[in-house]
């Protein structure tokens, strides 16, 4: 590979990460609460978090792209907010990141947090621990399978990211030009060798973590 | 000191209203399946959310042992019951001390996964005592361990409730063990309590309604009286801490002879077996397989 390809890989490997990390902060708090809601518009607000699961990435990147447009109320907050413009910006692809990847941190401890009994809580709260004891010592150890779910399938699929990317970050060598970006721009360009490098490691890559995650699975539930 | 209790669940509506005795003690709850008997626990657990509770002491620390043991999976033996001592009141009461007499010396590290379900339950039991609480709720918690390991447990426990000042409410479909070890008894039936009174009381009132259970307890008596029917009447001698005589009636099943020269004769009772050992001198009747019986449960004196 060449240095422009171990740049894309570096900026991939700091975005995969960083998406992670902060959706895994964000992620087990919404979870918990989603799984305790009880209330007629829980329903809409599950869909809301899974939408980009189905939604075309492109309009997710589109809608993005209006909001964080330095022309926009919104984009004028976010920019004052973060400190920079986010089109075109590395922050501006993470916060694109977190929003694309939310289900798949959601969806895994949100089920992980649904699977702990009642019972098991009940326990706790005649046991006289606080909410927060409750939580460290008997919620988040018997849900630790779907927190590294969660990891694992947020950074995968951050390294897979398209569309959303090259829609909000457009391929900006060492800001926004991330693997995917980076095979799409050799293809174009009839680098082929290049191409096939980064195709190679992307699917040997994708096969490692998806078995690993299959093989954590299984002796979680041996 | 009245106790009112109101659940609500749905469009089942529970309101449980009796005095209670002003000093700690062992309340019994009795009534059949489905009566509302886990509710009262839940709504004193602070468990329920459609509950209220009025007249009872301010209970800072209830703990509630459930039916089932509840042992948190991901933890062995002992961080299960030092997970008792975090919310603890005054810091907890030690384990070691309840461990030896609960039997859980030689599994005290070991994971969950070995443990039969009367090991479990112990634990459970050990826990719940760990957090030193001013009201102990026990649900039927010994529903799945035999008759005289069941009665050995609920003595210690009984004791140990007593050196605590804890009040405890313990559910049981067993009426003997409610007599034996509590001194109070509610009787429970469709989310009401229709009985409440001190045990002697109680079972007297619960005998003339006819409340199923009661009538197989021919005495319950303050003094040891001999039985005036032609029928035999076997004294229980097991070490347990009664509070009265209470005659159970049962099936004679056979003989076994036991290391040291004494005889154990076993005996059905509500289709569990109790045993009752003596030096032999109840060979001499001529005891039929099936023969109703009558077990004398005698205070112990001293």
């Amino acid at each position: 590979m060449n240095a422009d390809s171990w740049q894309a890989l570096a900026l991939t490997l700091k975005l995969a990460t960083v998406t992670s990390i902060i959706l895994l902060l964000i992620a087990v708090p919404l979870a918990w609460w989603l799984s305790r809601w009880r209330h007629p518009l829980k329903a809409l607000v599950q869909a809301l978090i899974a939408l980009p699961l189905i939604l075309p990435p492109t309009v997710l990147g589109f809608y993005l792209l209006l909001v964080f447009s330095p022309q926009s109320p919104a984009g004028q907050f976010l920019s004052s907010l973060f400190d920079t413009q986010l089109a075109f910006s590395f922050t501006g692809i993470l916060v694109a990141s977190i929003i694309y990847s939310l289900p798949f941190a959601v969806q895994p401890v949100y089920q992980a947090f649904s699977s702990v009994e009642q019972t098991y809580l009940d326990t706790a709260k005649t046991l006289g621990l606080s909410p927060w004891q409750c939580f460290s010592m008997v919620v988040a150890p018997l849900s630790k399978s779907g927190f590294f779910t969660a990891f694992i399938l947020v950074f995968a699929h951050t390294i897979g990211e398209f569309g959303v990317i090259l829609m909000i970050g457009g391929n900006i060598p060492g800001e926004t030009r991330v693997l995917s970006v980076a095979l799409f721009d050799q293809v174009e360009s009839l680098q082929f060798d290049q191409a096939h490098q980064i195709s190679l490691l992307l699917v040997v890559f994708s096969l490692l973590v998806l078995s690993a995650l299959f093989y954590f699975n299984r002796r979680q539930k041996s | 000191m009245k106790m009112k209790v109101t659940v609500s669940r749905g469009q089942w509506q529970g309101l449980y209203q009796a005095p209670l005795p002003d000093t700690p003690s062992a309340i019994g709850v009795y009534g059949k399946s489905g009566a509302g008997k886990t509710s009262l626990l839940r709504a004193l657990a602070g468990l329920e959310t459609h509950a209220a509770v009025t007249g009872v002491p301010a209970y800072t620390r209830p703990t509630m042992v459930f039916q089932e043991p509840c042992l948190f999976p991901h933890l062995t033996v002992r961080e299960n019951i030092q997970l008792g001592l975090k919310g603890a009141r005054n810091g907890g009461i030690d384990y070691n001390d309840l461990v030896e007499p609960f039997g859980l010396r030689y599994v005290i590290d070991a994971p969950l996964r070995g443990l039969s379900g009367g090991e479990r339950q112990k634990v459970a039991l050990v826990r719940a005592l760990c957090n030193n609480p001013d009201l102990l709720l026990l649900d039927e918690p010994l529903s799945g361990v035999d008759a005289i390991s069941r009665l050995y447990l609920l003595s210690r426990l009984c004791a140990i409730r007593a050196s605590l000042d804890t009040t405890l409410f313990l559910v049981s479909h067993q009426l003997d063990d409610l007599v034996y070890y509590c001194d109070y008894l509610l009787h429970i039936d469709e989310g009401k309590i229709t009985v409440a009174a001190p045990m002697q009381e109680a079972l007297i009132a619960l005998n003339r309604e006819g409340v199923a259970g009661v009538n197989r307890i021919a005495h319950v008596e303050q003094e040891p009286t001999l039985l005036t029917t032609h029928q035999l009447s076997l004294s229980l001698t097991l070490p347990l801490p009664a509070k009265h005589v209470v005659t159970l009636e049962g099936k004679y099943l056979t003989h076994t002879r036991l290391p040291g020269g004494l005889w154990r004769c076993e005996v059905e009772v509500d289709s569990q077996v109790l045993f009752v050992d003596h030096p032999g001198w109840l060979l001499s009747e001529n005891l039929q397989v099936g023969q109703t019986v009558w077990l004398q449960y005698v205070p112990l004196r001293g």
